[in-house]
């Protein structure tokens, strides 16, 4: 290897410059006593000593020894691990996935929480938030009190409003377009842009929209009922403020085609700081006038604090997300602490065969901190070499995962600010791998070089047990793996228990359909579509969230019960039959008198044992006492992880009602006609508000996403990490019985039979493996029993999964380490005994 | 005349610095300056100067510079930093206390100590 100039030291001749001048000087002195010239100079030279010694000597006093020793061990590095290709290739392999994942993992971390928003003065960006009487926060404000604040900014900061809603975008097919509303400073305060005419589109909305037409400016496109031309397409890098990207951001001065201009505007306020102003003096300056703001308001609406939240990058500060990413950090953490167990083992098998060249280093003159330098340098070398095969993986994997780990949004027609890669991820990259290497080099290299310290550097060091860190290690990734294992194998089972969860109605040819105008009228429209069967008017959509909770008064005790609005048509058109009792009628659910249906698993609980016909509860605060008319077999009315609803009250309501808020399909067939018809008919109805029929099979699909994509994870990591415990516990095993094939020969000369042998050989390692496992198995405990209380509905007491993941682990752990003893049961003992 | 004595070891940094403060040197100068100003008594093995001046050097007490020599030749000469001229001051308290107290110790009698 070629190195350049400066490497070895570039003071070299001048040093031998001013030597040289000393020894002319010299010989000029004895030449003045009386000495030839000849006599003069071999004089001067011998007196002035070895200059090369000298040299050396002015090098080691200016620190640069250091770096010819680093040249030194660099070159000696390269060559060693030239020279095991195997070991170099398996240590780069397990660096690049191990730390490719976490590199990936990081990537979604610094795309929404590290990278600056993409806007003029990111650092200076903050988000206007209110409170009310309550301590609650208030994140829309009015026009009016917009307009207030902006005039107190003035010279702190400039505010901006934006306003979001969703259009149908309408063409031969109708699709959904996500709109800002901006005001006019939106462009011209954080793009530097003028405020445009027309409607400005993003990047992502003009390739999903229009894929990349190149015609599209100047173009008018119709969304709801009006026409807007479009003056621009927004550059790729500007993404807006949120994470989510809208399709087309409009001017404020084209609302009245957007939204009808009696509809009060809901507006989000952010503002970016005049430069040297700090947050808090544009907090105080905005809370001057704040009583002003929001006279002739309700009390809970009314603003009683102003926040300024400084937020430089897309993700917002508020939610729990430290903790969120953290707990979905630790399986990627466990991953890589799993790829540096196994690498020290590796490396600690490799830096023992190396005992010979040790002790010959040592014996003449290096000390121990020279030899751990050499080791390191080559951890160090793997490790940057394992960068960048991590990064390049990391970054050639992000499209798909971003795909995979999206399809929720991507699928309902959202573009989310795309992860994309930079030059973090790679400084990410080999931190955590120089870091690993740090880990997985350093304590073999002290274990290897330990001997020097104890003064007896034999070559013949031939200890072939595991050592107490041979043995920690293989524990250490033991357990790490089977932590992940169990992780995966709990996930998995909690996705398969939803999957085959019954909500108890047919979710087929069933659609939700949102609506913004008049339900009863809409309702009467949808009834005449030929391909619907039914339609019923509901509160809330079941299985779009968790349903509402009252408390109530009900068989004697007080009890908080599930609760939902419905018609008299809904057990019909959802299909959930009642096992006793009636259904209320057209005319008790016009008038919403006091009866209600109950679910079997309530009736049971507030009255077992006999029937709940004709019984009565009421609720908190009412005096009305609803009489219980029927009772309906129990369905998953919330969350597929509560499962079947604890109580159920349904309660009488029709459309047109303010109970009613949603109505829903039951379709004799599901398709895009049905699809493009129901839009069609949505937007005759109600042209300023995208419909959404949201087929239930989809929302169900929604919930179990979660869940699918966390076990998805959670498995290829447990799945990688066992697979790297196997090559690793196959590695330190072969490498064992290499050292110990000569023991193997004798055992075997001396009447031992294979099965003796390949016993002896592998059952420290299988010791360790239990060991691991049991290890392993005590966080698994203890995590599940603190998950099980933080997490009300999971399900985590399987066995199969705490037997299972260990019983996996064990067998193919005793696959690996049985591999390689079986060759040396199968050696001669002959030709063993000859070795060496 | 006495053979001259090799140089304690450590006091050979404390003559250079000595040797430069009186005038800028190169280090062949150093090398006769110190000779002379210890009365031919000292003896410095030649080459060991320079590992010594370039340590100096490093540690910011002497400032090296080329420049041309009496004789025309091109030669790097020595003067002393500010703080060279500090670390000499102190070195040279240190070993005058040194001094002082191992002649005290060596001209100790038995009657002295009773």
């Amino acid at each position: 290897m070629k190195w350049p100039r400066w490497f070895k030291g570039s003071s070299h001749s001048s040093l031998d410059e001013e030597m040289q001048f000393h020894i002319e000087q010299h010989a000029e002195r004895l030449m003045r006593g009386g000495c030839t010239r000849e006599e003069a100079m071999r004089k001067a030279r011998l007196e002035f000593g070895s200059v090369a010694s000298y040299r050396e000597d002015c090098r080691q006093s200016k620190g640069l020894a250091f770096l010819d020793q680093l040249r030194a061990d660099l070159q000696f590095a390269v060559r060693i691990l030239r020279k095991q290709p195997g070991l170099s290739a398996t240590a780069i392999l397990f660096l690049a996935v191990a730390v490719g994942a976490n590199s990936a993992f990081f990537a979604f971390v610094n795309a929404y929480g590290l990278r600056p928003l993409p806007i003029q003065g990111a650092d200076r960006h903050f988000d206007l938030l209110g409170e009310n009487n309550k301590k609650e926060r208030i994140f829309r404000f009015s026009k009016p009190q917009y307009e207030a604040l902006r005039g107190q900014a003035a010279s702190a900061a400039q505010l901006y409003s934006l306003e979001r809603s969703t259009l149908p975008l309408v063409e031969e097919r109708i699709r959904r377009a996500a709109v800002e509303v901006v005001s006019e400073n939106f462009f011209p305060l954080l793009v530097g842009t003028p405020n445009p005419d027309g409607a400005v589109l993003s990047h992502a909305g003009w390739k999903r929209l229009f894929h990349r037409d190149p015609q599209i400016v100047g173009r008018r496109v119709r969304l709801g009922s009006n026409f807007f031309t479009i003056s621009g397409v927004a550059p790729e890098s500007f993404t807006g403020v949120e994470a989510v990207i809208p399709d087309f951001w409009i001017p404020h001065s084209l609302r009245p085609l957007v939204a009808a201009p009696q509809l009060p505007e809901d507006l989000q306020v952010g503002g970016i700081l005049e430069p040297g102003v700090p947050l808090e003096q544009a907090r105080a300056r905005l809370s001057a006038g704040i009583q002003s703001l929001s006279e002739g308001l309700p009390e809970d609406e009314r603003i009683q604090a102003l926040n300024a939240e400084s937020r430089k990058v897309v993700s917002r500060d508020d939610e729990p997300n430290g903790l969120v990413v953290g707990i979905a950090a630790f399986p990627f953490v466990l991953l890589l602490v799993v790829a540096c167990a196994n690498l020290a083992s590796l490396y600690l098998a490799g830096a023992s065969s190396r005992q010979r060249e040790l002790a010959i280093r040592i014996a003449i003159g290096a000390n121990r901190w020279r030899l751990v330098r050499q080791l390191m340098t080559e951890a160090l070398l793997l490790a940057v070499i394992g960068a960048v095969a991590a990064s390049m993986l990391a970054v050639g994997s992000l499209q798909s995962l971003q795909s995979f780990l999206f399809q929720l949004v991507t699928r309902f027609g959202m573009n989310f600010v795309p992860v994309s890669p930079d030059w973090r991820i790679f400084a990410v990259s080999l931190l955590l791998a120089v870091l690993s290497a740090l880990l997985f080099g350093l304590l073999p290299s002290l274990e290897a070089t330990d001997s020097v310290r104890e003064g007896r550097p034999s070559v013949m060091a031939r200890s072939s047990r595991p050592t107490l860190m041979r043995r920690g290690l293989l524990v250490t990734q033991t357990a790490s793996s089977l932590v992940l294992l169990v992780l995966a194998g709990v996930l998995l089972e909690n996705a398969n228990h939803f999957d085959n969860m019954n909500p108890g109605f047919a979710l087929d040819g069933l659609f939700d359909s949102d609506h913004d105008g008049e339900l009863r009228s809409y309702s009467n429209r949808l009834e005449a579509l030929p391909a619907v069967i039914a339609v019923t008017g509901v509160g809330r959509v079941p299985l779009r969230g968790i349903m509402e909770r009252r408390t109530a008064t009900i068989g004697g005790k007080q009890a908080r019960l599930f609760h939902n609005y419905v018609d008299h048509r809904y057990f019909e058109t959802m299909q959930i039959p009642l096992v006793e009792g009636r259904n209320f009628t057209l005319a008790e659910a016009h008038n919403q008198l006091p009866v209600a249906v109950i679910s079997e698993a309530t009736s049971k609980r507030f009255w077992p044992g006999r029937s709940a016909i004709g019984q009565s509860f009421r609720f908190e605060g009412s005096p009305q006492l609803y009489e219980v008319t029927g009772v309906a077999r129990d369905v998953v009315n919330s969350f597929f992880f509560i499962g079947l609803d604890p109580t159920f009250v349904y309660l009488p309501a029709v459309a047109g009602s303010a109970e009613i808020r949603s109505l829903i399909v039951r379709a004799r067939q599901v398709d895009a006609r049905f699809v493009g018809e129901l839009q069609r008919l949505c937007l005759s109805v109600t042209p300023q508000s995208y419909c959404e029929p949201g087929s239930m099979t989809g929302i169900a699909w929604m919930q179990r996403l979660p869940v699918h994509i966390a076990s998805q994870v959670a498995t290829a990591l447990g799945v990688l990490s066992v697979v790297l415990s196997c090559v690793g516990l196959y590695g330190v095993v072969a490498f064992l019985v290499e050292r110990r094939k000569r023991e193997a020969g004798i055992r075997l000369a001396l009447g031992a039979s294979r099965a003796n042998v390949m016993l002896a050989m592998s059952s420290p390692s299988v010791k360790s493996l239990l060991f691991g496992i049991g290890v392993g198995l005590l966080p698994c405990f203890v995590a599940a029993k603190f998950a099980e209380s933080a997490v009300a509905y999971l399900r985590l007491s399987q066995p199969l999964v705490f037997v299972g993941a260990p019983l996996l682990l064990l067998v193919v752990g005793v696959a690996a380490a049985l591999l390689p003893a079986r060759r040396a049961a199968s050696v001669d003992p002959s030709q063993t005994l000859r070795h060496d | 005349m006495e053979p001259p004595i090799p140089v304690l070891p450590g006091t050979l940094d404390l003559l250079i610095l000595k040797a430069v403060s009186l005038s800028q040197e190169h280090g062949y100068g150093i090398l006769l300056r110190i000779e002379q100003i210890s009365g031919g008594a000292l003896s410095i093995e030649q080459g060991a100067l320079y590992p010594a001046l370039h340590r100096l050097e490093h540690q910011g007490l002497l400032a090296g510079e080329w420049g041309v020599s009496e004789n025309n030749r091109k030669a790097r000469f020595y003067s002393l930093t500010p703080s060279g001229r500090k670390r000499l001051k102190d070195d040279s308290a240190g070993w005058e206390r040194i001094v002082t107290a191992m002649s005290a110790a060596l001209r100790a009698t038995a009657e002295g100590i009773e």
